[in-house]
């Protein structure tokens, strides 16, 4: 088809024919000849020669117009087209190139010359025809990379699916293909029904930036699901990225959690650009502000887990953005930055209407819509514990399932067991015990989906016994106005002080497939109290911290304080079971 | 972005000027600006008073460069730095990790 040395010569006079064909020859090429346009083209269409030599004037079709024609059809490849004319009017030869010709030949026809312009012609076909290569090369390059792009998303999908980013009080703006900006965005609910948020931003782009973003959520959600609280989780993130990441690779995050119950937000901010918490109350904004160094930079031992506590209200509402909104730009290179951000706030937009009003700046701003669905943003509303979903059962089965492990998963009959965890000074200080023994409880199938029930127990009875029974301290400050703050300074210095205490867990299990009893005792080195006074108050009103002795005894049976009231027991069936008789 | 360095008589000291943007691109001028020097110096200077932007990447660099100059134990102090600087290494409290004027 296409000959590598055939020429094409349409020329009417005979005699300049056949004298350039005799050169051409002479040259090695092969000839095919038309004497009129029309033809000329017909035969290009048909033979496909590397070169043309056209004349201007031609009968049936003009030069010209081949050479627009033959332009036409080869749209890929390099032909190059000479014009056989003596004219010197500027505009006749102007118009020949406007045309499609890349050069002239006039007369007398010489053979040197000819030969000279064929080999220029000639090395820039051959570039042509490298750069046609090149590009071939990097468009199957591109399609690669996005199909690794596309399995790795998929892969990131399966590890981030169990979020709880869907639960009604959260709304967000992330690209589709954050995470190979570098960007992460976790949402999660504890046992306890406390929620955690996590933005992250990876330095760098691409799989590079995407590769450190599934450690960080595989972690996350299997410590959230185990009852850890943020600064434990912060931590151990930490630990993690400073492990796998290299030298110079970092994320900046923000992680807060809820507590729907004690009406408190926890917020660990490092370095990414200042939160905001805007109350629903008096339309006033405080700021998240970044005290921390990213995730990944210090060594655990250097690593600060302090957070910044506020008290929230229903109504309340946290956002967290990425730098990417502040350094969205326009087409004039300015960029979004944080005082238009902080104008929405102070706009007088109603609460709800303010995610809507954040999205819509950005997207005027940027008069881009793709642009501005590139950024990350995210807006939780507190809620009252009872309407916060991520409480309910489902919920949480679907948590303890992802994350049990194998053990107990699949025995059958009769299961039993006991065991009994000792705490002393150094242990209360430096551990959380709770994400352990939940996770032991886990391993038996029929609990699972009574994770939040059961991790209610073991934190009301823990605490009790850790605050008031071993620390001795006052839950009555808890229920003030600056209360918590307070409480939480005073527990921080009791626990750094102590120097001689213990709380013990006695756990107790049987159970078969169709129901069991799981008896919890926790006993505390301290003097004890009055429990006969605080069990005949009436309920509602009983001083004990946090939900206290009424929820224990709504969840729990057989609740019993053991004189002198340092130790407490209680008992959780669920399904069928008899019980022996009592000894 | 064009980067300079400049050592000290008795070598102990190492300064690096940084001019226009500090970003990806200045990776390899501004590793070898301190990887070149066969001394190693005590105490590492960052000059940023042509620095007109700095961006997650030249946070990465200024990192790689307290790895090499001992982790904890570098002294190295970024100096000169405008405002928009500034408010970028404060943003991420690199103030917790060099010391910044």
């Amino acid at each position: 088809m296409a000959e590598r040395n055939s020429v094409l010569i349409a020329e009417e006079g005979a005699s300049d024919r056949l004298l350039l064909a005799t050169l051409l020859q002479n040259l090695g090429y092969g000839v095919l000849e038309a004497d009129n346009g029309a033809d000329a083209l017909a035969l290009y269409q048909r033979e496909r020669p590397a070169l043309v030599l056209l004349a201007v004037l031609m009968p049936r079709l003009d030069g010209l117009e081949v050479a627009r024609r033959i332009r036409e059809l080869t749209a890929d490849r390099f032909v190059p087209i000479l014009f056989l004319t003596s004219a010197q009017d500027p505009e006749l030869l102007s118009a020949c190139l406007e045309a499609g010709g890349d050069d002239f030949l006039t007369r007398p026809y010489n053979g040197i010359l000819l030969r000279a312009k064929l080999n220029a012609l000639r090395r820039m076909s051959e570039m042509n025809q490298t750069l046609a290569r090149q590009r071939d090369e990097i468009a199957r390059h591109n399609h690669h990379l996005l199909r690794e792009q596309e399995m790795a998303k998929r892969v990131f999908d399966k590890v981030a699916h169990v979020g709880a980013l869907d639960l009604p009080n959260i709304r967000y703006t992330l690209s589709p293909l954050a995470v190979f900006n570098g960007d992460v965005l976790l949402a999660s609910a504890g046992p306890s029904g406390n929620l955690i948020v996590l933005l992250g931003d990876f330095t760098g782009h691409g799989l590079a930036a995407a590769i450190g973003a599934m450690p960080l959520a595989q972690t996350f959600y299997s410590m959230v699901a185990k009852g850890f609280h943020v600064r434990d989780i912060v931590r151990e993130l930490n630990v993690k990225l400073y492990d796998i990441l290299p030298v110079g690779v970092f994320c900046c995050a923000a992680a807060v959690e809820f507590d729907f119950s004690e009406n408190t937000a926890q917020v660990w901010n490092g370095g990414l650009p200042d939160g905001l918490l805007y109350r629903s109350g008096t339309g006033a904004c405080q700021r998240l502000l970044s005290r921390h160094v990213p995730l990944g930079i210090k060594p655990g031992r250097q690593f600060n887990d302090t957070v910044d506590v506020f008290e929230t209200e229903p109504g309340d509402r946290l956002f967290l953005w990425s730098d990417g909104i502040l350094e969205a730009a326009n087409r004039s290179g300015a960029m979004f930055g944080e005082q238009r951000l902080l104008d929405i706030f102070g706009g007088g937009s109603a609460p709800q209407a303010l995610f809507d009003a954040l999205n819509g700046a950005v997207r005027d701003f940027l008069g881009d819509e793709a642009q501005a669905d590139d950024l990350s943003l995210v807006e939780v509303c507190v809620v009252a514990r009872d309407e916060f979903a991520g409480v309910a059962p489902a919920w949480q089965e679907e948590v303890a399932a992802a994350t049990a492990g194998g053990g107990m998963t699949d025995a059958h009959g009769v299961m039993e067991w006991r065991l009994r965890f000792e705490l002393e000074p150094d242990s209360l200080r430096g551990m959380n015990p709770l994400p352990l023994l939940l996770h032991i409880l886990m391993e038996v199938p029929g609990l699972r989906s009574r994770s939040g029930q059961l991790y209610t127990l073991l934190a009301e009875l823990y605490s009790n016994a850790l605050e008031h029974g071993v620390l001795g301290l006052d839950s009555k400050l808890k229920e003030s106005a600056q209360g918590f703050a307070q409480y939480y300074q005073q527990r921080g210095q009791a626990l750094q002080d102590l120097r001689a205490g213990c709380v013990a867990f006695d756990l107790a299990y049987q159970g078969n497939d169709n129901g069991g009893l799981l008896s919890i005792g926790v006993t505390d080195s301290g003097d004890g109290f009055d429990f006969e006074a605080l069990l005949a108050r009436p309920l509602g009103q009983n001083g004990y911290s946090g939900r206290g002795v009424a929820l224990l005894r709504k969840i729990s049976q057989r609740m019993r304080f053991i004189e002198p009231g340092n130790q407490v027991c209680l008992e959780y069936v669920w399904g069928q079971w008899e019980r022996e008789p009592s000894r | 972005m064009a980067i300079t360095s400049q050592l000290s008589q008795d070598s102990a000291d190492l300064t690096i000027a940084v001019q226009g943007r500090f970003d990806f691109s200045a990776h390899q001028d501004f590793r070898k600006a301190y990887e070149s020097v066969a001394a190693q110096p005590q105490h590492y200077r960052v000059d940023m008073r042509e620095a007109t932007y700095l961006d997650s990447s030249a946070l990465g660099m200024l990192l790689l460069l307290r790895d090499y100059a001992g982790g904890d134990g570098a002294d190295i102090a970024i100096v000169n730095c405008n405002d928009d600087v500034k408010k970028i290494l404060t943003i991420s409290n690199f103030d917790q990790l060099f010391s910044i004027s």
